[in-house]
């Protein structure tokens, strides 16, 4: 019975095989002068995600493939970054500031959106005092302020609900 | 030629030549560290107001602003991982991670020195071709380029610090990335998804500032504590190691701003991709491969020689032919404009006093940019000890506001986002995100030529093997693919694996 070495990086290899097959189909709704390249690019990430998949069990051809590909060089479970392996929810906390900050630009606009988002993330996220978060939201969001809309006269984006397109 | 060297040296001691060309520098440093903005922003913002000066200031403001944005952008590409113009962003694979060791000294202090030698150096070339321009651009053509954006791909398998098979998979991807939008060889659209934004393709700037600077925020706000995470050493002596270890490596420096020179020449091509094959040829050339990517000095020198080298070469095209070699350079031809110089070979002979000035407040910048950078290094590198959760926030606002000025599309902005996740994703999953930019900036350029090169040929396969610059691009080519391949058959493990 073939063993996996790492299912996280297996599920990895899987979602660029999924990609890889998306894009060659999506690929042929294109006439062939638009096509050909793309589609031979398909076709090379499916193949090198199937080759990064077998060589993540521990077998003989994934041994091999491993040793070729680098893959033991990259240090799979002794590299830096996944020695300190945070968990999942820190993560998506992590990422969810960025879309919200992201959507709250979008809706409500550069300049009343960041001295918010500084506050909210150094208050509620980074637990700094209420203080020290309003005191860098307001200088940072005058520093933007002056550099671009006063000094060089970029207008900040006024966001859909003031006039943003 | 030597009258007008003196009669712009003269005008560079003069208090308004002087004071056209601080301004320029400082300007430059300014839209430099800003992530987003960078020369073609600076140039642009200043092009009217130069429209009242005598064009020889006008010359010194320009100059002084291409010498000075390249040691800008290092600073924030070192220190935060942030490139502050694209093509600081190959500066970030070893900058930052000597910043993270307690190094942010003596990064600055290499990228400074080698930024202000790689434009000397640039700058002469400049110089020296000029009675011969005309012949080395021509030699350029679509084959060429095809070829050479071929070579970059396959520098690709260099470039991934070990991670071979994972180097070309985000190349494969960044390639998909190279096909979203406009297809200028059928005239179609592709893999838009129906938004009318994304007809240009994917921009680079939000695609960069989101691969690096918010994915590395994200990757802060994850992690916690501080950037350094050992002691750091932001003194004046680390600082002047950095200086030093330019000289040690000048076989780097050299390789580096021929790189630049000779790829800013190239129209289309440009600053970034200059610099990550500076990047991957420093890696290629250097006797520890291994520890690119881990904070490699020789990571930090390579690129910025060639970042700053590339101003000479580009000006080589615009001047001689009104070509302009990147983005910048077009801008530049604008302000060329304004001021009734028509750019070509006519250009040298008529106002050769004018083209001097801009040379030599181009070679005075590099420097007063540097002693600058020097001066105020050991108190910039204080921003690796901030608590991230006060820096992440200021980050992240910085980057978005940059990112929309540059088109003023809240698209950009978007984008950026996106790229951010993605660029997270990546590095928790050990992709290495630098073989997607490369192939993200060369897939688009790749496509174009090798349809251009068949059209030419009439489809006969055989133009890029008959012409001599091709051929010799095809053989670099193979030797970037075969090279990676051998040295990893070739290496025996010292003892059998451990079960995982």
């Amino acid at each position: 019975m073939m063993a996996a070495v790492n299912k996280r990086e297996i599920g990895a290899g899987l979602v660029v095989l999924a990609i890889g097959i998306v894009f060659l189909l999506w690929s042929q709704i294109y006439p062939p002068r638009m096509s050909a390249m793309p589609k031979l690019v398909g076709w090379v990430t499916i193949v090198l995600a199937l080759i990064d998949i077998a060589a993540h069990f521990d077998t003989t051809l994934g041994r091999v493939l491993r040793r070729i590909a680098g893959l033991e060089i990259a240090g799979l479970s002794s590299d830096s970054e996944a020695a300190v392996e945070p968990s999942w929810r820190r993560i998506v906390i992590a990422m969810l500031w960025v879309v919200g900050y992201v959507a709250a630009i979008y809706i409500f606009g550069l300049l009343a959106t960041t001295p918010l988002y500084i506050f909210l993330y150094m208050a509620v996220h980074g637990r700094k005092s209420m203080r020290i978060s309003a005191l860098n939201a307001v200088i940072v969001t005058i520093a933007i302020w002056i550099t671009f809309e006063y000094l060089f006269h970029y207008p900040l984006y006024p966001g859909l609900l003031f006039g943003g397109q | 030629m030597l009258e007008s060297t003196l009669a712009a040296l003269q005008l560079l001691f003069t208090p308004g030549g002087a004071l056209f060309l601080f301004v320029g520098v400082l300007v430059g440093l300014l839209f430099g560290v800003m992530p987003g903005l960078g020369g073609t922003t600076a140039i642009a913002l200043l092009m009217p107001l130069t429209f009242n000066m005598e064009s020889n200031h006008a010359m010194m403001l320009v100059g002084g602003i291409m010498g000075a944005v390249s040691a800008g952008g290092s600073i924030a590409a070192i220190l935060l991982n942030t490139p502050g113009t694209a093509p600081n962003a190959a500066t970030c694979f070893d900058g930052y991670p000597l910043a993270q060791q307690g190094k942010a000294g003596l990064a600055i202090g290499a990228a400074a020195t080698a930024s202000t030698l790689g434009g000397l150096i640039g700058v002469v070339f400049l110089i020296a071709v000029i009675p011969v321009m005309k012949a080395i651009v021509l030699l350029f053509g679509p084959p060429e380029f095809f070829m050479l954006a071929l070579m970059g791909l396959s520098a690709i398998a260099l470039s991934t610090g070990g991670q071979f098979l994972r180097g070309l998979i985000s190349g494969a991807l960044g390639l998909m990335l190279s096909f979203v939008g406009y297809n200028a060889v059928s005239g179609g659209v592709r893999f838009t998804l129906g938004s009318e934004y994304l007809w240009d393709g994917i921009s680079l700037v939000p695609a960069l500032t989101g691969l690096f600077a918010i994915s590395e925020m994200i990757h802060l706000s994850v992690s916690g504590g501080t950037i350094v995470k050992e002691k750091t050493t932001g003194s004046v002596t680390s600082v002047f190691d950095g200086v030093a270890a330019v000289f040690r490596h000048w076989k780097t420096l050299l390789q580096g701003s021929a790189i630049g020179t000779l790829i800013g020449a190239v129209p289309g091509l440009g600053g970034t991709v200059a610099a990550f094959l500076a990047y991957t040829a420093a890696m290629q050339t250097s006797k520890h491969p291994e520890t690119f990517g881990k904070g490699n000095i020789e990571g930090v020198i390579g690129p910025e020689s060639a970042n700053n080298a590339k101003d000479g070469g580009a000006l080589i095209p615009t001047l001689a032919f009104g070509v302009p070699g990147s983005a910048e350079m077009a801008v530049f031809l604008g302000v060329l404009v304004l001021h009734g110089l028509d750019p070509g070979p006519m250009l040298l002979i008529e106002h050769e006093g004018v083209i001097f000035s801009l040379i030599l407040a181009l070679s005075a910048s590099c420097i007063i940019a540097t002693l600058i950078t020097l001066l105020v290094a050991r108190y910039l590198v204080m921003i690796t000890l901030i608590d991230v959760h006060v820096l992440v926030p200021a980050v992240i606002a910085v980057s978005f506001v940059g990112v929309y000025a540059l088109k003023e599309t809240i698209g950009d902005v978007v984008l950026a986002g996106v790229f951010g996740l993605l660029g997270y994703l990546m590095i928790r999953f050990r992709f290495p995100r630098v073989t997607m930019v490369i192939a993200l900036i060369l897939g688009e350029i790749a496509e174009r030529s090798f349809y251009q090169s068949l059209n030419m040929a009439s489809g006969d396969w055989m133009i890029f093997f008959t012409r001599a610059p091709s051929l010799i691009l095809c053989l670099l080519t193979i030797g970037c693919l075969v090279f990676p391949t051998i040295q990893a058959v070739r290496r025996r493990p010292r003892k059998p694996a451990p079960a995982e």
